[in-house]
């Protein structure tokens, strides 16, 4: 942290402990982030940025106010703006956690920060040769980048501590225009607090590519499909959502009632874990200061938690779980850090062979827009693949699916052995049935 | 505020073939009700700004939270810009100076309204969502800021914008059983207070509906010919064409240029397709975030492609005109090819006319919200009436809309002449910059053979009259 941050937060705690409330935090974070991109097929530019903010809460007579800026220069209107929209803000009874101590986890390898421009340069380069080398009328766009940041959290009880995090993240996006007309992107993204293997990435894509160089048809049916761990990221997202104090504190989470019964299938087994270490989900503390720490959410099919925040947890009558996530804008809300489905033994080779027939759906388009509180979810396939006798055969265009979670993920699923990094998930290929329609 | 002189003096100072620099100082103020609890009420100040510079065909961009680090941006982007040269990269020669001094047209400047009197109107509208035993939550949200925007650019433009942004969205959840259903409006715009008071009874037809929807039966998925309400057109020619006329998807694809050539035939002559961010809509804009004024483009007239939306770039690049299409989420991010308010021109027949020739198939109504991958697209109606014999009968919950924008454009069978532009709280997202604000719309259209997707698969497939 630069020595000039550490001067701007020691001014808001003096001023903050000189404000008549009942308690205080202020959330602070500075990032710098420099990434370089290339587009459609050469070097485009690069994009630094050097960000600092701050956020204030304070609890006055049970009501918490919230106010935030850039600029420390505002902090005396900020502290007014804090005090005024107490009057106004919810009664919150809970106390900010004191000072404790909080495991260790690495978040942090200054070595990505050691690269030269020309490492990033011939990097990239080097992806774009190699993909188009296997697809020569390929348009790649291909960005790396690195953040280097810096998390301090202070409250009234004694809590004043921070963390260094890095952050490299890439995305690459390969775009073919087929001979018929149909256009055929694949993406691939990674993000790691340590160095990342873009390498991988681009093997990925040709992959795709290849299984891409047809377009099939098949018709209205209910098939075995394959989700790949990208696409599975997006289904446990439709799966979590209700797992949260808030939802069930507001009664619209679909699992009220059934915590301790078997909703999905026996192989289904998911961690939030922070504690991995270099994991881009990954802090010793959570937002508000609660020390990070591993949980089971669902066990061989089971739903057994949720996580919750100082404030639900409060009202649920339960622990908080270290899962509080906020900006310096943002109030805290809860939020899972890194997500781990526990891996079968079938290798995905050998799931293809096992499915015969069916679809691999690697991207959707409009996954999130369906009514997903049910569980329910309906898309268009982005990128998907028909097998036929364990043959790819082509990809599937001007098609949907739609189904539901909880029987989707039945005792029938098939996990298999290979996991992989999407974001913070880590997850395996999942093969289940699902309804399949097209024009 | 920096002084925009000032600004321009430094820019001055700078050799290079453009470069632009935007910084803006925001008041915002947002308050959230549920059911149960005050989510959120909190206000504060945002300082953002960058500094852009373009060197034979590199870009060197710098964002920064600090007005006192101008300078040093100034150097940074410079000095990334000088990164790697191109040989034969198009010079970006300048355009027309534009010196523009605006503010927001308001009747009740959010900041002269009490943060009593904001809670006090949020609190009636929280209260009719709350009246009902189906409803398990409610969200109001309301947000305004005002923002003073400054950009100067190597062109010598200097824009000076101090714009207020208001808006509120309305929604609630309704459980029956083991059913939950949301519905929710929303409106925003560049205005004051004015544009979310009175809005009582919109927060009626929120809960109205929610609690119908509740109970209403899914629709099963199959292929429908359908009608889509003004909201819904406006959605679905965001998603399956203005998307694809945005010229940073084309300009360097040799493929993709073939395909959208300029000429090409893409509707029936019915269909005119227009953007324009001179209409006093969410997408209005003085000028975009390069200095460039808006105009009204038409992408397809009569059924032909007639232009596309271009940034500074782009424009030199396919050698087009520029457009005034460079927008950027906020002034820490950089200008990428944007719409403003999109919207399907009047066409030739009535409402009436088309439920005559539609006669059986699907009502589509309202938006959830719409993705594109510039060849397919989903569009997600807020809910459904199945039509029979040319009426609106029962309603429907949970349908998702897809198609090829090709074949969907080209299925345009009529359209009505009743065309209406909306805003709202949530907005376009491209490349990570959401919620941009923009509108969309246009009046009732009939396509035909449009996929639904629903729970069950059906097989079905309707036929107009």
């Amino acid at each position: 942290m630069l020595e000039v941050e550490k001067l701007n937060l020691s001014r808001i705690q003096e001023t903050c402990a000189k404000q008549k409330t009942r308690w205080w935090d202020v959330f602070a974070e500075y990032a710098v982030h420099k990434t370089y991109s290339f587009k459609n097929n050469v070097f485009y530019g690069v994009r630094e940025s050097e960000i600092k903010g701050y956020g204030i809460r304070m609890n006055i007579d049970g009501k918490t106010g919230f106010s935030f800026c850039n600029d420390i220069a505002m902090l005396d209107s900020v502290m007014e703006y804090a005090r005024e929209t107490a009057r106004y803000g919810e009664i919150e009874e809970y106390d900010l956690p004191a000072k404790q101590p909080t495991p260790h986890v690495e978040c942090y390898d200054g070595n990505i920060f050691n690269k030269d421009t020309q490492y990033y340069l011939q990097t990239l380069q080097n992806v774009v040769d190699t993909i188009r080398s296997a697809y020569s009328d390929c348009m790649v766009d291909a960005g790396l980048g690195c953040v280097d940041g810096y998390i301090h959290l202070i409250n009234s009880r004694g809590f004043d501590s921070g963390y260094h995090y890095s952050r490299q993240g890439s995305t690459i996006s390969a775009l073919r225009i087929l001979p018929d007309g149909s256009r055929v992107q694949v993406y691939e993204s990674i993000t790691w607090n340590s160095d990342v293997n873009i390498h991988e990435l681009s093997e990925r894509i040709i992959q795709k590519l290849n299984f891409s160089k047809q377009t099939v048809k098949m018709p209205f049916g209910n098939y075995y499909v394959i989700f790949t761990p990208k696409a599975f990221g997006q289904i446990m997202g439709v799966v979590l959502q209700g797992l949260t104090g808030r939802s069930i504190e507001r009664g619209i989470s679909r699992y009220i009632g059934k915590f301790g019964e078997k909703v999905f299938g026996r192989q289904f087994t998911v961690y939030d874990n922070p504690l991995i270490d270099f994991a881009p989900g990954s802090y010793p503390f959570d937002d508000e200061g609660i020390p990070a720490k591993s949980k089971t959410i669902i066990e061989n099919g089971y739903v057994k938690t949720y996580i919750a925040h100082l404030q639900s947890a409060h009202l649920l009558h339960v622990q908080p779980t270290g899962n509080a996530s906020r900006g310096y804008a943002i109030l805290p809300q809860e939020s899972f850090s890194n997500i781990v489905v526990e891996p079968g033994t079938t290798s995905f080779k050998d799931m293809i062979a096992q499915m015969g027939t069916g679809i691999i759906i690697d991207q959707f388009i409009g996954f999130g827009q369906s009514n997903t509180l049910m569980g329910d979810f309906s898309a268009n396939l982005d990128l998907a693949w028909l097998v036929v006798q364990g043959e790819v055969k082509g990809r599937l265009t001007n098609s949907m699916v739609s189904g539901d979670v909880t029987t989707m993920l039945n005792d029938k699923i098939v996990l298999s052995s290979e996991r992989e990094w999407g974001g913070d998930a880590y997850l395996p290929y999942v093969l289940c049935r699902i309804n399949y329609s097209t024009t | 505020m920096l002084d925009p002189m000032d600004l321009q003096k430094k820019l001055k100072s700078i050799k290079t073939e453009y470069a632009e620099i935007r910084i803006s100082e925001s008041f915002s103020t947002t308050i959230h009700l549920s059911k149960r609890m005050i989510e959120t009420c909190k206000v504060g100040t945002s300082t953002q700004g960058s500094v852009r510079v373009y060197n034979k065909g590199c870009w060197g961009f710098f964002a920064f939270t600090s007005l006192d680090m101008v300078d040093y941006a100034m150097q940074q982007a410079l000095q990334l810009s000088n990164i790697q040269k191109k040989e034969n990269a198009p010079t970006l020669s300048s355009l027309q100076m534009n010196v523009i001094k605006e503010k927001t047209n308001v009747l009740i400047p959010p900041n002269t309204v009490s943060l009593e009197e904001k809670m006090n109107v949020l609190t009636q509208y929280n209260d009719i969502l709350k009246d009902s035993n189906l409803i398990e939550n409610t969200n109001v949200l309301y947000r305004d800021s005002l923002t003073q925007y400054v950009l100067c650019n190597t062109d010598g433009s200097i824009v000076e914008y101090d714009r207020s942004f208001c808006g509120l969205s309305l929604s609630a959840i309704a459980k029956d059983g083991m059913v939950i259903q949301p519905y929710g409006e929303s409106d925003a715009n560049y205005a004051g207070f004015e544009i979310v008071k009175d809005k009582h009874p919109v927060a009626e037809e929120v809960v109205r509906t929610a609690t119908e929807l509740v109970q209403a039966p899914q629709i099963k998925s199959g292929v429908y010919n359908v009608i889509a309400d003004p909201k819904l057109a406006g959605v679905f020619i965001h998603e399956a064409f203005g998307h694809l006329s945005e010229a940073d998807f084309v300009y360097e694809n040799p493929r993709m240029k073939e395909i959208m050539v300029i000429g090409k035939r893409f509707g029936p002559d019915i269909l005119n397709v227009v953007d324009d961010g001179t209409l006093p809509y969410a997408g209005y804009i003085p000028c975009d975030d390069e200095g460039i004024k808006p105009e009204k483009t038409y992408l397809i007239k009569n059924g032909i492609l007639h232009s596309r939306l271009h940034s500074r770039e782009t424009a030199v690049k396919m050698g087009e005109e520029v457009t005034g299409n460079a927008r950027a989420i906020t002034a820490s991010a950089s200008p990428i090819v944007r719409m403003t308010n999109t919207y399907i021109e009047n066409g030739n027949s009535t409402v009436e006319e088309l439920f005559e020739k539609l006669w059986n198939g699907v009502y589509v109504v309202g938006a959830l919200g719409g993705q594109t991958n510039l060849e397919m697209f989903t569009f997600t109606p807020a809910y459904a009436y199945e039509v029979k014999k040319g009426k609106k009968t029962k309603k429907l919950r949970e349908c998702m809309l897809t198609g090829n924008v090709f074949v969907t454009l080209a299925n345009i069978e009529a359209i009505a002449n009743d065309c209406t532009l909306f805003g709202g709280l949530g907005g376009c997202g491209k490349q990570g910059q959401a919620p941009l604000p923009v509108s969309s719309g246009g009046p009732h259209i009939l396509i035909n053979n449009v996929l639904i997707g629903g729970k069950g698969a059906g097989s079905r497939k309707t036929k107009s009259k």
